[in-house]
């Protein structure tokens, strides 16, 4: 009994465990080695044959030998197991090609989202949201805001009346602006944003008889047409890019003067021109101006001492830009597979 | 309103190429909506000489005409026409060419002979040459000249779209040249000529609010005269049709100043004209061949006998000029802008008289627009003879406002000098008077000082002003309370794995008839819907929720989550007319689905408004009920109550028959009103966890008819049990013994590992409590 000998058996017995087929080869051959009768067990006893010197040299030769046997085996017969389980396994394969099955998820209508995109522009601007009643009385929705009774914009054509004297759906957010003004009581400064729904009487593939608007107010002393700009031009970033351009042309508003509109950037054709922008490169996407000094003074403020200025923007027009939608309808048909394409992520952690 | 590059260029010679024109437009805020080339069509159409006229050998009234181009080239055309002979020039349009009328020129077989192309009528090129049916062309050009040089060449034709505001006063070539020589600083050519009314008693005015300035002047005219080319194409480039020159002429005057004018046939007029309302019940067949039933509320200009025309709208057909027409009365006006744009909407004539009228006209263009009339017809040598005249009324002062350019800096956020403000608007037809600015008497649209800083900003461009983001104190912005709660019950129910719809607000009888509901009397109705379906605003969000759910279903067996958080209206003796309603719907209908089925129960419907509850706090409280609304099925219905006690909705399973009519077999239902009143409050009440182990104990009942869930539930909490925490329905089963409900209870203490003891001992009280209303243990 030597080193040499104990070096031929490790040899061996790591042969056979390397080489056992199954677990029974693998017992067989632990037996063989560690069993009662085994050949280390037998080496063992035989050590207190040996002189002493030579027996604690082989007796710590042969204990490092049955640790490493020990260990071997057990290595075996573990991977051993864990092979039998994977065969095992592999024949209870279940078809991981099948779809997967969805949560059930909610989801809050585009045109809310894109509300309260615009809704969180401003409010980090500083904006207080307001609100105003849809049953509208006339002198808000009209007189107020500089549109007598005789204004096209009063017409049976554009605008629905109710079975309520002198309150009409209103047709426009900007009643609110009044509203707000009353309510301020000739604070300052007064920074509203007011979202809601309007009534117009107008359906096709760019107008729908209920829509949703927000209308924003400031009034402060010295508030300028170039404060106007600003505002709607850190708007058009924040909502719709850092690239895009705007423009602004003189218009009319009863209820503003100057009157101004703001068009940004055809996204068709990202002013080239093209035929949704007819060719100019831009889209309208709202109007605005300065509080007309009428106005002002319906809400309780002087006009030779404040100033303001206010703005409109169609929730449903933003939206569309947004989405890319080109059908307003679709919006309110509500069909689950229409809305559903609005579970994708649209490129906006925000929205 | 339509505009035309060389009319324009009339007025402003030295005006820039037709994409600067656009892009100025655009600043001024004139919307250009299109720009097209007028003239091309023309440009085929070539100045050919008759050489030869004979009868067509197959058709009596035909001939065939052969004519000599200008390169020699000899062409036979077949013309049905009666004039034309050898020597004559008139104008050919070869294959190819298109007319005004929309015809394209090809060669045609007339009657056996190859006819290319055609020789044609001054109609056919869109002008009057008088009676002739080829247009014999007398002017010395050379063959071969195209019909477009004798026209002046092509022009450019911006459709324009004006706002309230520019219609005042723009809807005219001079008005816009003036505000485009204004914007380019170029110099402009516009002089007039104010007309000398002497003082024949010719008319007179019954109301001067209507009218508050008449002119009127007799002309002697050469009849069947022809209007001069250069007249009628500008007519025709801005899509006027020539009809004869007193008309043309009215027509050219109020393209070019913006003043309507009137010519009456004289010899048609009996007496004296009289501007007055008209008796009720007066007719009057309007020039569009329309016979008009007028009342008090519309003005005519009237002679001794009827009404001739309505004011400032539309002449009548009895006193029309024509091209016979040699004594001629005009009209020169000034209406009540008002009066004129309700007549046009009353009787829906929207005539150029009357858009130019119903915006407002310059009162001074009295004087203006019969001198330039006059002058036209006198360079036409058409005037035999000016008769007398008459002006009823006097001009308006011009109005002043005081000049403020300091505000006008302010409102706009420029530092522009006071000189750059003033010359804009001087460019613009304001003049300084001492500290004063006069309005030019046409600016109707001009009260203070906001407006002329608007046309400041106009003339320099609103570009010019540089974008400053305005500076207040640094408060934060604040949404509404209500509007919060709001968007938290949206949120909520969006996490709760339903869908937002937003459908529109209006509703019918029908549709809620057909949703099982009656209509209540406090519902508001549209006076002028814009379809059946929409005549009332709804008083409950179902009907619309319902068709949601037919439309999805009508081409697939969808299931479907959804709700809607929108307001529902209804008549009120307070302001209070709208409610917020939550609607929640979900259809039950199993759907096969791999591995397992898909299949909603009623009870998911209730656990969301339980968790909605406790997420939202929204205090309710809720009973079985046996009846209640009527669309609802009455053996499945809770009313749900607010935290005040009072009844705010209600959850269940819609009627099965009313569910079928929107293609759905079974549908759950939850709605309630969201109080706009009471904005919920609550503190956050939050625990440590529990340490001790719980323990879990199942109990099978055998639980007699007529006991619910909450009869056992109660008991439970009777026990006022510190360590029994929950007790929830495991599992359920019919048997001979009648029905058994197995329920889990399980216990756990804050303070301690439980004993079985404990638990053992609270079990008993249960089953006592429990004994009295008949339920039993099973063995
Ligand atoms: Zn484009």
């Amino acid at each position: 009994m030597d080193g040499e000998q104990f070096n031929e058996w490790k040899d061996q017995m790591t042969q056979q465990a390397m080489n056992a087929e199954s677990l029974t080869d693998l017992q067989a051959a632990r037996h063989q080695w560690l069993g009662r009768r085994g050949t280390i067990t037998g080496a063992m006893k035989g050590l207190s044959s040996l002189p002493i010197e030579k027996r604690k040299v082989v007796g710590r030769q042969l204990n490092e030998l049955r640790e490493y046997a020990l260990d071997l085996f057990k290595r075996c017969e573990e991977n051993m197991e864990l092979q039998a389980e994977t065969s095992r396994l592999q024949a209870e394969t279940f078809d991981m090609t099948l779809p997967g099955l969805w949560p059930q998820t909610g989801l809050l209508h585009p045109v809310t989202r894109t509300r309260r995109l615009v809704e969180d522009v401003f409010l980090r601007m500083g904006f207080s949201l307001e609100y105003g009643p849809e049953i509208e009385d006339e002198w808000y929705n009209f007189e107020a805001l500089n549109i007598p009774a005789n204004h096209p914009a009063r017409d049976m054509q554009d605008s629905f009346f109710i079975d309520l004297p002198e309150r009409v759906l209103r047709t426009h957010t900007s009643p609110v602006q009044i509203r707000a003004m009353q309510r301020y009581n000739r604070a300052l400064p007064v920074r509203i944003l007011a979202p809601g729904r309007v009534f117009r009487r107008d359906d096709d593939a760019t107008h729908v008889p209920m829509f949703f608007q927000v209308e924003g107010l400031v009034i402060d002393h010295g508030i300028s047409l170039a404060d106007l700009k600003g505002t709607l031009q850190t708007m058009a970033h924040e909502l719709l890019g850092d690239d895009i351009k705007t423009r602004f042309r003189p218009s009319y508003f009863p209820f503003t003067e100057p009157s101004m509109e703001m068009d940004v950037t055809c996204a068709a054709c990202r002013g080239e021109g093209c035929r949704v922008c007819k060719g100019t490169g831009w889209v309208e996407i709202l109007g605005s101006g300065m509080v007309h000094p009428q106005v002002l003074r319906n809400g309780g403020y002087d006009p030779h001492r404040v100033s303001g200025f206010a703005f409109g923007l169609g929730i449903e027009r933003l939206a569309m830009r947004i989405f890319g939608i080109d059908d307003l309808r679709l919006l309110y048909q509500n069909d689950m597979e229409f809305l559903s394409q609005f579970q994708s992520y649209t490129g906006r952690p925000g929205l | 309103m339509i505009a035309s590059y060389r009319w324009l260029q009339r007025f402003v010679p030295e005006l820039p190429d037709a994409n600067t024109l656009e892009e100025k437009l655009t600043q001024l805020g004139w919307e250009v909506v299109s720009r097209e080339e007028w003239g091309t069509c023309y440009e085929p159409v070539e100045l050919v000489e008759i050489v030869k006229r004979v009868k067509h050998p197959n058709a009596d009234h035909l001939s065939v005409m052969t004519i000599r181009r200008q390169n020699g080239q000899l062409t036979s055309v077949v013309t049905g026409a009666q004039n034309g002979v050898a020597g004559d020039h008139v104008w050919y349009a070869p294959p190819g060419t298109q007319l005004v009328d929309g015809r394209v020129m090809e060669t045609v077989n007339m009657r056996g002979i190859e006819s290319p192309g055609m020789l044609l009528s001054s109609q056919e090129l869109g002008f009057e040459a008088g009676l002739q049916d080829i247009w014999i062309w007398d002017g010395a050009q050379n063959l071969g000249t195209r019909f477009l040089d004798v026209v002046g060449g092509s022009d450019t034709i911006f459709e324009l779209e004006l706002t309230p505001n520019l219609a005042v006063y723009g809807q005219n070539m001079h008005a816009l040249a003036q505000e485009l020589a204004a914007s380019l600083s170029l110099p402009w050519d516009f002089r007039e000529t104010e007309f000398f009314y002497d003082h024949a008693p010719m008319a007179k005015v019954s109301d001067a609010h209507d009218c508050p300035i008449y002119g009127i002047t007799e002309f002697w005219i050469q009849p069947n005269a022809v209007t001069p080319l250069w007249i009628q194409v500008l007519l025709r480039s801005i899509g006027q049709r020539p009809i004869n020159p007193a008309v043309d002429l009215t027509n050219f005057v109020l393209w070019d100043m913006g003043q309507p004018l009137h010519a009456f046939d004289a010899d048609k007029v009996n007496g004296m004209i009289e501007v007055r309302r008209a008796w009720d019940g007066e007719k009057l067949t309007t020039l569009d061949g329309v016979e008009r039933t007028l009342s008090s509320q519309d003005l005519v200009i009237a002679d001794q006998t009827q009404a001739l025309a309505l004011a400032g709208v539309m002449g009548g057909t009895f006193a029309a000029v024509s091209s016979a027409t040699v004594h001629i009365l005009l009209e020169a006006a000034h209406f009540d802008s008002q009066h004129i744009f309700q007549t046009m909407r009353r009787h829906q004539i929207f005539s150029d008289a009357a858009l130019h009228f119903g915006k407002g006209t310059d009162p001074h263009a009295v004087l203006s627009a019969p001198a330039h009339y006059q002058n036209l017809l006198e360079k036409m040598g058409l005037l035999v003879e000016k008769g007398g005249s008459q002006l009823i009324g006097t001009m308006p002062v011009r109005r002043h406002i005081s000049f403020n350019p300091q505000g006008i800096k302010q409102l706009l956020g420029v530092n522009w000098a006071e000189d750059k403000i003033l010359e804009g608007l001087e460019r613009l037809g304001f003049e300084k008077e001492e500290e004063d600015i006069v309005i030019p008497s046409n600016r109707h649209d001009v009260e203070g000082t906001h407006d002329l800083a608007e046309d400041v900003a106009r003339v320099y461009g609103l570009e010019k002003i540089e974008p400053h983001m305005f500076m207040v104190s640094a408060t934060p912005g604040r949404p509404s309370p209500h509007v919060a709660y709001h968007e938290l019950i949206r949120n909520s129910m969006t996490a709760a794995g339903y869908w937002e719809v937003i459908t529109r607000s209006f509703s019918s009888v029908p549709r809620l008839r057909r949703a099982g509901i009656e209509l209540p009397p406090d519902v508001v109705r549209v006076i002028n819907p814009l379809r059946d379906e929409e005549t009332l605003l709804r008083p409950s969000l179902l009907p619309g929720m319902l068709e949601t759910v037919e439309a999805n279903r009508a081409r697939r067996d969808i299931s479907l989550s959804l709700f809607e958080l929108a307001p529902v209206y209804q008549r009120s003796d307070q302001d209070h007319t709208e409610h917020q309603e939550l609607i929640v719907i979900r259809t039950l209908d199993e759907r096969m689905c791999y591995p397992r089925p898909d299949s909603p129960h009623l009870l998911e419907v209730k656990g969301v408004m339980e968790w909605m509850n406790q997420k939202c706090g929204m205090g309710l409280s809720w009973q079985q009920v046996s009846s209640g609304p009527e669309f609802m099925h009455p053996g499945r219905l809770l009313v749900l109550y607010g935290a005040s006690g009072s009844v705010v909705g209600y959850l269940g399973e819609l009627r099965p028959g009313i569910a079928q009519r929107y293609r759905a077999k079974r549908v759950g239902v939850w709605f309630m009103r969201i109080g706009d009143d009471r904005v919920v409050t609550a503190t956050p009440n939050i625990r440590h966890p529990l340490r001790y182990p719980e323990v879990v104990r199942d109990l099978s009942l055998i639980i007699p008819q007529g006991v619910s869930y909450q009869d056992i539930f109660e008991r439970a909490k009777q026990l006022r049990s510190q360590i029994l925490q929950t007790l929830t329905p495991v599992d359920h089963y019919h048997g001979d013994f009648g029905q058994s409900w197995t329920f889990r209870l399980v216990f756990q203490s804050e303070e301690k590992t439980l004993t079985d003891q404990e638990v053992d001992q609270v079990i008993q009280q249960f089953l006592q409590l429990v004994e009295n209303i008949g339920v039993t243990i099973r063995q």
